[in-house]
């Protein structure tokens, strides 16, 4: 056992894991935050895909240990209150989930991509996507969505 | 193509001028309109609760033991290490499983034959990941550990894998009572098919592959359960598509009264029908939760899934054609040859039996025999995957088109045309016997080459890149929806003190956007805002009874269910506001949260003033009782029949071999729409699926029984960078299968697409000298054909007669 301390969505969280512990299973089971999920335990589905330090990982793919005095956020850190961000709300003007499993890896891949690249093309999106799998939507609104969303950080439009 | 120039000038004109009559009907109320989601909220948010989100005190962790043999006798389970663990609570072999019954297969039936399917292994191993142990620990990584632990001692036996060999009476049996593995066969005739086939010009056989896949919904499948000694009530959460059914079910198996069991359906990450049916687990972790007296739960891995849970499709079809010399068909024989897997479970006989009944699509072509084998293989069972027999029978009857129009050098879109049922013969009856109320292929596939202009645009293509390979594909598809009359599905509606209307509805919505799209039909009936409706799912205790979401069903039975009990609720609600208005009931008006009459607009009663009323009898009309609840179980007199045609334009990579669908074009008719928002969605989803049978899926075992791709790193779900933009829109002929008019389209893209894309990539590959593929079109696959061709270098002219699929 070793003892951590991980800072998700801007909280502390003390524990003493295994150091096979994943990153993902601390996330949901240790900080009780369950909207990041498990899809595929192999790093090929994307739903468990949180940041760390801004940069995007598969939460599946990391230990615990190794996230020790990062900076995570999960999708449970992005909407202000009941303020939805500009990304979640694109998804939803533009129907880019169907049972959402898939949805908070999706929104958190773009939450970094739309940092890296701020006006992608729709081949850009679709590329910065293609480690993150949907069974639902066919991506097309989803794309759509991500290219909505772009726009309205562009223009720093938060609430419309 | 003389055709295709005549559709570039049609088409052209079409784009000028407006339509005279429009093809989609335009919507009065909410019904029809793009409402946004009502349930997107929560699940944007990471509040949604899926199965392993829900919270249960004291909770234990199960994981199974699963055989690593295909097929292979039991003689031994040492449990001895894994108790040893300090984490381990217990280890559960098929001993210790006292007093529950075995898994149902089908009923024993003239042809058809029932296995008994254990929960755990008893004796004998049937299928590569059949569980042979359950493990009971504190942690979910400790009851891994242990699992690893359990010793297994496994006398291998030789497996039947593949169907065809199954059959042959050297193979072993899966089942000893079961000869030749085939466990149902099933041969149905209608008219003349000899004379149809001795007096024809000439017959046109295919022989196809139509390859077994995973569902691969997005979340794995779980199940938790919690009893209490005290009340013996038991209550389970599953990934369920059919929650009623999975009581009724584990009240037979458990031998506990149905009222003791509460099943409940959480958020669930997709299901595609790999959810359908009850599973082992489902028993066993009831069992030890019985048994332990503690909450247990157990979380699917991907492994796992691809092991354990159902596939789909799995059919070896062959198709005969007689036909004429212009390309009418005048009678037609399929055999199928189903993989069913390694139990009789009621999924692998009725899925293929729709793909019998299906397999004439939408042609008019009465003479025709089908024969189905249901085969038993040491593989997991067969059971639903998206259109569940009917992206079979689509794929079997569109390749089979092609291959007849290239035989006979005649345009695969004017042999469908030859041989659509006209819109004047509806309703057609079906050699199957299906009635097909209404429909109209000629309008969807002429609406689809006007507004697509893919003829043109192909064309184009291959004028300004001589050297590209490029190909167009059509499919022109049916299916049956609506299924009934013994699977009802309900709904009840209620309207609070304070006005608030309540839904509840069975079966288990699972991204389909049920929350919306009954929220919207409550909300035109009763005149209320949808946010003054709220709709809750998924729990046993809500309804006495419904049966399942699943086979585009929703909108036709659920949706009808949900109106007709708004209509009762705003019959009462009109005698109660008539009496407080001192009006007639059959005047009255329910619009904006007011309830008026024509006659006198100007007095008007609150919605809520009247739902007040309800609840103080002495405030009621004589007679009438007091409160607003109203519950309907609908069970349609007949099934429904959406259609449509659907048209992509591939290209081949010729180095590389690789397919690029660079353009996904449809026109389905699906009656009316609730939502289209949501049903493009149904769509867009449905054609990634069918796309990704056609591209990329295959569960492959090898000769062992081992399943060799059993994880997303080699069963390749289509991603972004897989999928066309696809164009969707609708035509509408009317349906009086329910009175909401709706046809269906949950499956409507997986069942087109499939072979829209196969026969795009055989028209490039004609164009480049090619042959016949099966599926999945992988480049290695196309990249092979392709050389081939161009060493050898001969003519394709009859490549297709007899053609193989290579699967």
């Amino acid at each position: 056992m070793r003892k951590v301390n991980l800072r998700i969505n801007g909280k502390d969280y003390a524990a003493e894991i295994e150091p096979r512990l994943l990153l993902v299973t601390f996330i949901r089971d240790i900080a009780g935050l369950t909207g990041t999920h498990i899809g595929c335990d192999t790093s090929n589905c994307g739903a468990c895909t949180v940041t760390m330090d801004g940069k995007s990982v598969k939460s599946c793919t990391v230990l615990a240990a190794q996230a020790e005095g990062k900076e995570i956020t999960t999708i449970e850190g992005l909407a202000n209150g009941e303020e939805l961000h500009p990304i979640q709300k694109a998804f939803w003007e533009h129907h880019g989930l169907q049972c959402g499993y898939c949805t908070p890896g999706m929104i958190m891949q773009a939450l970094w991509y739309l940092k890296l690249n701020p006006s992608p093309t729709e081949q850009e999106v679709r590329e910065s996507l293609s480690g993150n799998l949907c069974r639902c939507t066919g991506y097309q609104n989803i794309v759509d969505s991500i290219l909505a969303a772009a726009e309205y950080m562009r223009k720093g439009n938060q609430t419309r | 193509m003389a055709s295709a120039q005549q559709t570039i000038r049609s088409g052209a004109a079409a784009r000028r001028k407006k339509p005279k009559t429009p093809l989609v009907k335009k919507p009065q109320g909410l019904v029809g309109r793009p409402l946004k989601r009502v349930e997107d909220h929560r699940l944007l948010t990471g509040k949604g609760k899926f199965l392993a989100d829900i919270p249960l005190p004291g909770l234990l962790h199960a994981a199974f033991v699963r055989s690593p043999y295909a097929r292979a006798r039991l003689k031994h389970v040492d449990s001895v290490a894994a108790v040893s663990l300090h984490t381990t609570i217990a280890v559960f072999t098929a001993k210790d499983l006292h007093g529950i019954g075995e898994l149902p297969t089908v009923e024993e039936a003239p042809e058809k034959h029932p296995t008994k399917r254990p929960v755990l292994v008893q004796d004998e191993v049937r299928y590569l990941g059949e569980a042979v142990a359950l493990v009971i620990s504190t942690d979910p990584y400790a009851a891994e550990d242990a699992a690893e632990l359990v010793d297994v001692d496994y006398e291998p036996l030789e497996p039947v894998v593949d169907p065809i060999e199954a059959m042959l009476p050297s193979s072993p049996r899966v089942h000893e009572h079961i000869p030749n593995n085939i466990a149902y066969h099933l041969k149905k005739e209608n008219g003349d098919v000899e004379s149809a086939f001795s007096s024809s010009e000439g017959v046109l056989t295919l022989e196809l592959e139509n390859q077994r896949v995973s569902p691969a919904p997005l979340e794995p499948r779980g199940v938790a359960a919690s009893y209490d000694a005290g009340s013996s009530d038991l209550t389970i959460w599953s990934t369920t598509q059919d929650p009623h059914s999975l009581r009724a079910i584990l009240s037979a198996g458990l031998r506990l009264p149905e009222a003791k069991i509460t099943v409940i359906a959480p958020d669930m990450g997709g299901a595609f029908g790999q959810k359908i049916s009850v599973y082992p687990e489902d028993f066993a972790i009831a069992f030890a939760a019985i048994q332990l007296g503690r909450p247990v739960k157990w979380l699917e891995s991907r492994r796992e899934n691809m092991l354990a849970g159902t596939h789909g499709r799995g059919q070896v079809q062959r198709i005969e054609l007689a036909h004429a010399n212009d390309g009418r068909v005048l009678g037609v024989k399929a055999k199928i040859v189903s993989d069913g897997g390694a139990y009789s479970t009621s999924g692998a006989f009725e899925i293929p039996e729709l793909t019998c009944a299906m397999v004439t699509g939408v042609y008019d072509v009465q003479d025709v025999r089908t024969e189905l084998y249901s085969v038993l293989t040491n593989k997991v069972p067969q059971d639903a995957y998206r259109g569940a027999g009917r992206p079979e029978a689509c794929y079997l009857i569109e390749r089979a088109m092609n291959a007849l129009a290239h035989k006979l050098g005649l345009d695969p879109l004017e042999v469908r045309r030859k041989n659509f049922i006209p819109s004047s013969k509806y309703p057609y009856r079906t050699a199957s016997g299906y009635i097909y109320d209404s429909g109209d292929s000629l309008l969807a596939l002429s609406t689809l080459l006007e507004r697509s202009q893919v003829l043109s645009r192909v064309n184009e293509l291959r004028k300004r890149f001589p050297d590209r390979l490029f190909g167009l594909g059509f499919s022109t598809w049916t299916e049956i929806t609506s299924f009934g009359p013994d699977f009802p599905q309900t709904a009840a509606v209620s309207v609070t003190k304070e006005g608030e209307v309540m839904v509840t509805i069975g079966g288990h919505p699972h991204g389909q956007g049920h929350f919306t799209s009954m929220i919207q039909i409550v909300s035109d009936e009763l005149g209320v805002e949808p946010g003054s409706i709220s709709l809750a799912e998924g729990d046993t205790r809500l309804l006495p009874w419904s049966s399942l979401t699943a086979g585009s069903r929703s909108a036709a039975l659920t949706g009808t269910a949900v109106l007709l009990s708004a209509r009762k609720v705003k019959s009462k609600m009109s005698v109660i506001a008539a009496k407080l208005l001192e009006d007639n009931p059959s005047e009255l008006v329910f619009e904006r949260g007011q309830i008026y009459s024509m006659a006198k607009p100007e007095r008007r009663i609150a919605f809520k003033e009247v739902a007040s009323a309800a609840y103080l009898p002495s405030k009621l009309p004589e007679g009438l009782e007091p409160t607003l609840y109203e519950y309907t179980a609908y069970a349609p007199p007949n099934f429904a029949f959406p259609s449509g045609a659907h048209a992509v334009i591939v290209e081949i990579d010729p180095e590389t071999g690789a397919v690029r669908p660079l353009e996904y074009h449809a026109v389905d008719d699906v009656g009316r729409v609730i939502n289209p928002l949501l049903a493009e969605g149904q769509v867009h989803g449905g054609v990634a699926q069918g796309l990704g049978q056609a591209l990329l899926e295959k569960v492959v075992y090898d000769r062992s029984g081992q399943l060799l791709n059993a994880g997303l790193g080699d069963y390749c779900l289509p991603s972004t960078t897989d999928m066309p933009r696809i164009n969707w829109s609708r035509t509408e002929t009317v349906t009086y299968a329910n009175i909401l008019g709706v046809k269906g389209i949950g499956e409507a893209g997986t069942i087109a697409a499939t072979p829209a894309l196969v026969n795009a990539v055989e028209d490039a590959l004609g164009a480049a000298g090619g042959e016949s593929l099966g599926m999945p079109l992988l480049p290695e696959l196309v990249w092979k054909s392709l050389s081939s061709k161009s060493r050898t270098a001969t003519s394709s002219s009859s490549a297709h007669e007899g053609d193989r699929a290579s699967g």
